[in-house]
């Protein structure tokens, strides 16, 4: 329970740090970015930053108190220490793998659908390869059955014919056939 | 840049000798101030504190400061010796401290 | 500051600079290996793969003690304490102090080790010991610990000099302070390219500024640790009490009343452990037993820290007739602020007074520190470029920086090989002196040092799980059916980190900046 109380101390002064690095001026001309005539929430991330600190500390929350004082330390250093390059390279990732993963939940849900071909790959493959061994099966089995159903039919027509010669010309047919 | 004339007391002329031995060569002496001088004195300080420290209802408070601040004596003294231009007057106040802290010690 | 003048400037300089050059590659072995020895107990678990846990001093824990202390010589009941161990045993330390050589106190000690169900005695060991309990199960734990307290050095010598790099942290941490007048300006600049100079000063001014006050903290109750036992308090011995120890000691536990040491029964350790915990929200690590069975008993439960609070504490009772005698100081006769003090500095230093959530935080300000030491040492030879001497100094941190972790690991490849069979006490040690054999080696291209020395890091980190399977260690499901989550955590944690360097490596960012130094752009 008090450590989540804490958790969330410290993701509140971690706003309010982010706010303090995106709009500090010296970091933003350092790394060639526009100038920011003044900090509109100053006031509010001073607050954000320390009050959760003030608060622990009233309410006699030694251990708390000293995780958040930690917590902030190393986090606000990582926050200060990412470059504004640092901070657009991981924006862009997570915006193209966001629309990445958008577009391939959009492209699976065609394909399952039908509305759109599998492309190649090992796994499209084995799928199409799959959906093809069923169809191919069925044909075979369908001619399988033919092919019985025409043996059958060949067999009575092979033994009434056979019996059509015996009664006319026995030997000298049969010879003349196993040749 | 100038180091200040140190001459406190005119008529103690031995004890401007010492000090403009010690101006004269800085690099040594600031070497033994901040190295040997600090530790040793930062002992001494602690002896001393033994005697008005007070001992608190435990008893022990009194010699327990000392050895837990022990670290704490011995980076202000040090600071303090690498941030004083004046070496003589440095020596003087390290020199101080010894004689007070070892008087505290005698007549406690 | 402002107020500093050109020639104090110069002087802070020298002095920070000098002072980290010297002691840096000390100071950084120490800072490292502290970070990691945060999680002592968790390494503890992973690498003997224990799938039981420190159930304390476990039920029953009264007749189990009576029992085994009967086979213990009277002398030993002087001082007696008794905890759970991690493999989930339960310790019986009995010590009586003697007069070691040197004139200081020793401890002569029996220690049984007893499996809390059945009473029996598992091991029993005697001796002299003035450092700590002796496990050789624990040997890759213990060598860590050795290797920050003390630098693998022997006591004393080991002590002070971490000592005197404790001291050299806040000197270097003070002039930091002095030297860097923007402080608040620039908390927030992020290092600018980082092949140049600016770009090394960035590094090492930001993360000096943010690290700045646990920098102090962690270096001021360092000092205390190594110097109190070390030199403080022997010296107050000599300076306060004419050399004798002894009375220091007795004035450290308060006026000794008058024992009676006339035979008297022990009341019932299992009511006062139960009257202890109703007293609190905490539970029981371990109680200690003052002249067993006498008139003169006195026994004192150790709680952990309540929610909220940094400290254990503990409670007295009295040994024969079990009256609550309210909460007993750490040491003198009665609460007080050196006390409290103490008491602080412990949990501030290894941050383990919250579980896994403080453990965590410090790990990282100890990383912290450690790159502030380590991007200090390479700024100041990226200033001497076209100094040769400085160069080779500079492959020298290279190698250190990165050789140490390496040469940890392999000092528990060597552990983990001979934990089935040999003696890891020995092996462990032997091993790290053979990975700084292999750092020495692989570091020996300045151009390729740094990028051969994280390779090699990155097999370590993968091979090392796997090794540890092979060795008989615990495995993952063993682990998880007895909710030892450390021995998975450090497993996937040294696998994910190998692969993710690994990664790096081949994905052909090899060229992009090391985490400390960058090549400069052909």
């Amino acid at each position: 329970m008090s450590l989540w109380l804490t958790l969330i101390a410290i993701l509140i002064s971690l706003a309010g740090i982010s706010y303090f690095a995106s709009t500090d001026n010296r970091r933003r001309s350092i790394h060639r970015m526009p100038q920011i005539e003044r900090r509109r929430f100053a006031w509010l991330a001073r607050l954000f930053t320390f009050a959760p600190g003030i608060v622990l500390l009233l309410s006699t929350n030694w251990s708390g108190l000293s995780i958040w004082a930690g917590a902030v330390m190393v986090l606000g250093w990582n926050i200060a220490a990412l470059t504004p390059k640092n901070y657009s390279d991981l924006k862009q990732f997570i915006l193209s793998s966001k629309a990445q993963l958008t577009q391939s939940a959009k492209t699976l849900k065609n394909r399952f659908a039908g509305r759109e071909p599998w492309p190649d790959g090992v796994t499209y493959t084995l799928i199409e390869k799959a959906t093809k061994r069923r169809t191919i099966n069925a044909e075979v089995s369908q001619l399988e059955a033919r092919i019985v159903a025409l043996e059958a039919r060949l067999h009575r027509l092979e033994s009434e014919k056979a019996e059509l010669v015996d009664v006319i010309q026995p030997e000298a047919k049969r010879t003349k056939q196993s040749d | 840049m100038p180091t200040p004339r140190f001459n406190p007391m005119r008529s103690f002329s031995w004890l401007s000798l010492i000090g403009s031995a010690l101006a004269s060569r800085p690099v040594l002496t600031r070497w033994v101030m901040a190295g040997p001088v600090t530790i040793i004195n930062s002992f001494i300080i602690m002896w001393g504190m033994t005697v008005w420290v007070p001992e608190g209802a435990a008893n022990v408070n009194h010699f327990a400061l000392p050895v837990i601040i022990f670290p704490l004596i011995w980076v202000v003294l040090f600071t303090y010796v690498c941030l004083e231009d004046n070496l003589p007057r440095g020596s003087l106040v390290m020199f101080a401290i010894a004689v007070v802290n070892l008087g505290l010690v005698a007549l406690g | 500051m402002s107020f500093l003048t050109q020639a104090k400037t110069k002087r802070i300089v020298a002095v920070h600079g000098w002072s980290g050059v010297v002691l840096g590659l000390l100071l950084y072995v120490c800072i490292f290996t502290g970070s990691i020895v945060v999680f002592q107990e968790e390494i503890d678990t992973w690498s003997q793969g224990v799938l039981t846990h420190n159930e304390g001093v476990g039920p029953r824990v009264d007749h189990h003690f009576r029992t085994a202390a009967r086979e213990v010589d009277e002398k030993y009941y002087e001082e007696i304490t008794i905890f759970g161990t991690p493999d989930g045993n339960v310790r019986y330390l009995f010590r009586t102090h003697v007069t070691g050589e040197n004139g200081g106190i020793e401890d002569d000690v029996v220690q049984l080790t007893v499996n809390p169900e059945t009473g029996e005695v598992v091991d029993r060991w005697e001796g002299e010991i003035t450092e700590r309990e002796r496990n050789p199960k624990a040997a890759l734990g213990d060598f860590w610990v050795d290797l920050h307290v003390q630098l693998y050095m022997p006591r004393p010598w080991g002590l002070i000099v971490t000592g005197i790099l404790g001291l050299a942290m806040m000197a270097a941490a003070v002039t930091g302070i002095l030297l860097h007048k923007h402080l608040i300006r620039d908390a927030f600049v992020a290092a600018r390219d980082r092949a140049r100079l600016v770009g090394s000063r960035d590094l090492h001014v930001l993360a000096g500024t943010w690290g700045l006050p646990f920098a102090i903290v962690l270096a001021f109750t360092g000092a205390f640790f190594s110097f109190a036992i070390s030199l403080g308090l022997p010296v107050m011995a000599m300076l306060a009490f004419g050399g004798d120890q002894a009375a220091l000691m007795e004035a450290f536990l308060g006026a000794s009343k008058d024992l009676d040491l006339s035979p008297a029964p022990l009341a019932s350790l299992d009511y006062i452990i139960a009257d202890a915990v109703a007293r609190t929200d905490s539970y029981v690590q371990a109680i200690e037993i003052k002249n067993y069975n006498s008139v003169s008993a006195e026994v004192s439960v150790r709680l952990a820290a309540a929610a909220g609070s940094l400290s254990q504490f503990t409670l007295g009772y009295d040994g024969v007739t079990r009256a609550f005698l309210g909460e007993s100081p750490g040491f003198g006769s009665a609460p007080s602020l050196s006390d409290d003090l103490v008491s602080i500095i412990g949990p501030l230093h290894f941050g383990n007074f919250a579980g896994f959530a403080s453990k965590t935080v410090w790990l990282g300000l100890g990383l912290a520190v450690a790159y502030v030491t380590a991007t200090g040492m390479l700024l100041w030879t990226k200033r001497r470029e076209e100094v040769p001497l400085w160069q080779r100094f500079r492959q020298v941190i290279i190698i250190t920086i990165w050789g140490l972790p390496v040469a940890m690991l392999v000092s528990a490849v060597f552990y983990f090989v001979t934990l089935p069979a040999g003696d890891p006490e020995w092996w462990t040690p032997a091993g790290f002196l053979a990975g700084v054999a292999i750092a020495l080696l692989v570091g020996a291209d300045r151009e390729l040092a740094e990028r051969r020395l994280r390779l090699c890091f990155a097999l370590l980190c993968v091979s090392l799980p796997i090794l540890r399977h092979l060795t008989g260690g615990a495995s993952w499901s063993e682990a998880l059916v007895a909710g030892q989550i450390s021995v998975l955590a450090i497993d996937i944690l040294l696998l994910v980190g190998g692969f993710i360097l690994l990664k790096q490596m081949r994905s052909g960012r090899s060229n992009e900046p090391g985490m400390f130094v960058q090549e400069p752009a052909e």
